[in-house]
């Protein structure tokens, strides 16, 4: 993990995150692995579209590199849950620092959270993005 | 948009670790745990969940990739052989071509030694058995890897 005084190359360079993700240390979001548990344990393993799967946490930050993984937890299993689990373990983000992360994940000090059914497509590329106005109305 | 835009890098990282290693793709073929009794910190452990060092191990490789051999990390990620993100020209068709093919030795290298090691893995009889295995992986790799 990065000191609390670093701000990353990546942010720093680029004028659109620049002021605004300056204590950004990276992005942080869940993704589901393909596993083969044993028949006890099928059930809680399967997801919502039956896959049997384990969800995995990781962190990455701006290069392209891993920060931090956590495996092994149930396909059933939801995003809050396995990063609450990481703080309780071995996830130490440092004071004033925040990941990236996406709606899933619950609103806390060290997670950057958009905000929730908000289109922002809409406000930036209304004429490309219609069809989101047609799904909003309907 | 700038928020989707900079949490990109996150979709981005899991498009290049599921492309490059594909064996995430796949139903694992190995137990789920496996008993071994070892000792840490004064503390003993009896299980090891093996598919779940898989992603770890694939990630902890993926850096090392990264971080020694900078070149190849970026190219992999792109599907269509588009310039890298970095700025570095990738250096026209015939270093293009080139490059492709250092790559592919290299992922065969690197297919064999996950294999080799994920097999070993699964029968962990010594550590000294596991060292020999690695380091004979270590000295059939191409001579470009400096390792």
């Amino acid at each position: 993990m990065p000191a609390a005084t670093d701000i990353h190359e990546v942010i720093r360079n680029n004028p659109r995150f620049w002021p605004y993700f300056k204590d950004a240390i990276g992005a942080l979001d869940g993704s589901h692995i393909h596993a083969a548990p044993p028949s006890s344990q099928r059930a809680v393993f399967q997801n919502h579209k039956g896959f049997l799967l384990q969800n995995c946490l990781f962190a990455c930050d701006f290069n392209l590199l891993f920060t931090y993984t956590l495996t092994r937890w149930e396909g059933s299993a939801t995003d809050v849950h396995i990063y609450q689990d990481a703080c309780s373990k071995d996830l130490h983000i440092p004071e004033g620092k925040f990941f990236l992360a996406n709606f899933r994940f619950p609103h806390h000090r060290e997670l950057l959270v958009p905000y929730c059914n908000v289109q922002y497509h809409l406000t930036e590329w209304c004429h490309a993005q219609l069809r989101y106005v047609y799904l909003l109305l309907h | 948009m700038r928020h989707a835009s900079a949490r990109n890098v996150v979709e981005q990282i899991f498009g290049v670790l599921k492309r490059r290693f594909r064996v995430l793709l796949l139903s694992p073929k190995y137990k789920m745990q496996i008993q071994v009794c070892f000792h840490l910190h004064g503390t003993t452990y009896y299980n090891i969940y093996t598919q779940a060092c898989i992603p770890v191990a694939l990630c902890a490789i993926h850096n090392f990739i990264c971080i020694h051999d900078g070149n190849e990390g970026p190219v992999l990620g792109q599907d269509n052989g588009e310039v890298a993100h970095n700025g570095e020209g990738v250096g026209g068709l015939q270093g293009r071509s080139r490059r492709m093919s250092q790559q592919t030795i290299h992922c065969k290298w690197y297919g064999n030694f996950v294999t080799t090691l994920l097999n070993t893995c699964g029968r962990i009889t010594s550590r000294s058995f596991m060292r020999a295995t690695i380091m004979t992986m270590i000295h059939s790799a191409p001579k470009r890897m400096a390792m």
